[in-house]
């Protein structure tokens, strides 16, 4: 079993290479290595034969109007097929449209034609990529009116209509809590063991403007206490899983992450 | 679910739309990763012109690029082909006529760097040749190697300059450049792209080489643009670039193609 693993940045290839913690592992947005070699390539390959790595998605738009495009699905298999990867995860969330690329991921309204057409796109996605997926619930920011499901009972009916798992981002539960005024410990309460391959943690900040009633998904400071009580009371529920701590801005010497992971492995591991 | 995400298009790209979502501060939050996303790409794959016309310049120009041509495609380090273009008719560049060139660089280093791995020629491969057996040889580009003519402005060493200040975190100092037309050649050897400054003979030779010609076709070829160039040493500079690859490219003919020694033993 994975226990605690960092987010990956080229930059740390090296540390990555000469740490000999064990159990630790590696995540990468697979779209940063769809490239057809070189060091950059070259370096994450390196660190495959070392520690296990994860690859997480951030440009299939498996809610986007159109099916996931078949060249990115290309360079998913050829990646996959050259790291062999623990786990494979996306969103619940859109980034093109008409072809454009909106590099973010946008919200989706929850309806029931919604949910046929993310499993169809998740179902042909797993199909090309031959993994399933682990679907992450996205940050939110906005109160849409129109869902027929919850978040968590529309992930739980798209995972057992396409056979996909869940990855829960703990830090996007609080962060949704706080913006869309709704009870974080509920939420979190809320998904169902049996589909969770995979928790992400990460920091999070006010926004410039509206302070602490706005918060943005930054991932680029320290998990907070709050999102780490969340977690604690997430696994003491459905025990222990492969948790990522996510770091993509301000990102620290590799030493400082791995001393976060450390301190958040060690009170993971503590019984209840 | 289409119209709705019609709507969210609108309200991304127009503050002024109206809509469902319209006045909800969260919208300026996917707002403002949107455009952070592009911009933050385009920075990191032209640095050098970002070094060049500072980061503010380049974040309100780059802007306008995001406007008309938006990614297309979500691996994001891939972004900007069309960028060196714009910045040709982008009219606050005008007066610096480098910057598109300066820009092309950008995006030959790009494609060098993650261009897929191949293994350089050895010198020994064409030293032991003699000349009928050398005439009839094609010579390879390695999938890495990007080359170019800048006739406008010395693109290569203000390029060079421009970069290694960068990894210094230095001053670039330019006093001294001499400005005349350069040729550029990046290769990448696996570790890092590797940057040579050429004359105008070796950037028509890797032309030549590029087209499929063979090498008598690649040394007429250099001999067009310069008559006293000496083609041993521009060959043996390329080389020593790791410019060309060791492997057979499939579309060569039997004679000419660069296969093992052995091969050329029987074929010459």
């Amino acid at each position: 079993m994975l226990a605690t693993g960092l987010s990956l940045k080229p930059q740390h290839f090296g540390d990555a290479l000469a740490c000999t913690r064990e159990a630790l592992w590696f995540e990468v947005h697979a779209e940063n290595y769809f490239v057809a070699g070189g060091p950059r390539l070259a370096g994450l390959m390196r660190v495959r034969e070392r520690h296990p790595v994860s690859l997480h998605g951030v440009g299939m738009s498996l809610a986007g109007d159109q099916p996931p495009a078949a060249g990115h699905l290309a360079h998913w298999r050829e990646l996959i097929r050259r790291i062999e990867p623990v786990l494979v995860s996306e969103h619940l969330a859109w980034s093109s449209w008409q072809g454009v690329c909106l590099p973010d991921l946008l919200p989706v309204v929850r309806t029931k034609q919604a949910l046929q057409r993310i499993a169809d796109h998740v179902g042909q996605a797993q199909d090309a990529l031959g993994r399933a997926l682990a679907i992450e619930n996205p940050t939110h920011y906005l109160r849409i009116d129109g869902h027929e499901y919850s978040e968590v009972d529309f992930l739980t009916e798209l995972a057992s209509r396409s056979g996909c798992g869940l990855l829960v981002d703990v830090n996007n539960v609080y962060v949704s809590a706080v913006n869309l005024g709704l009870d974080a410990g509920s939420l979190i309460d809320a998904f169902p063991a049996a589909l969770v391959r995979e928790v992400h943690l990460a920091g999070h900040s006010p926004d410039p403007l509206l302070g602490d009633a706005l918060l943005i998904d930054s991932h680029d400071s320290p998990v907070c206490e709050a999102v780490l009580a969340l977690h604690r009371r997430l696994i003491r529920r459905i025990g222990s899983r492969p948790t990522l701590i996510e770091r993509d801005a301000g990102i620290p010497p590799f030493a400082d992450l791995l001393a976060e992971c450390e301190r958040i492995a060690a009170t993971r591991e503590v019984p209840a | 679910m289409n119209e709705f995400q019609r709507l969210f298009v609108q309200a991304l790209f127009d503050p002024d739309a109206g809509g469902p979502l319209a006045g909800q501060p969260g919208l300026r939050v996917y707002r403002n990763t949107v455009m952070a996303g592009c911009l933050d790409a385009l920075e990191a794959n032209f640095p050098t012109v970002c070094q060049f016309v500072g980061s503010e310049w380049f974040r309100a120009a780059a802007r306008i690029h995001v406007d008309q041509h938006p990614p297309l495609e979500p691996a994001l380090m891939r972004y900007g082909r069309d960028f060196p273009a714009f910045i040709d008719g982008f009219a606050p560049a005008a007066e610096m006529p480098c910057l598109a060139d300066l820009a092309r660089a950008d995006w030959m280093h790009l494609e060098s760097l993650f261009a897929s791995d191949d293994e350089p020629l050895p010198p020994s491969r064409v030293a032991g040749l003699d000349p009928p057996r050398l005439g009839a040889l094609r010579l390879r580009p390695r999938a890495s190697a990007r080359w170019g003519w800048f006739g406008a402005a010395p693109i290569a060493t203000l390029w060079q300059r421009h970069r290694a200040a960068r990894q210094a975190g230095a001053e670039t100092h330019l006093a001294d450049v001499v400005w005349r037309a350069e040729g550029l050649l990046l290769v990448c050897d696996g570790e890092a792209v590797h940057d040579w400054l050429l004359e105008r003979p070796a950037i028509a030779f890797l032309d030549a080489c590029a087209a499929g010609g063979t090498l008598l076709d690649s040394t007429a070829a250099a001999l067009a643009v310069d008559a006293d160039c000496d083609l041993a040493s521009l060959m043996r500079l390329l080389i020593h670039c790791g410019a060309f690859a060791a492997g057979d490219d499939g579309h060569s003919t039997s004679t000419g193609a660069l296969a093992p020694e052995s091969t050329q033993e029987k074929t010459a």
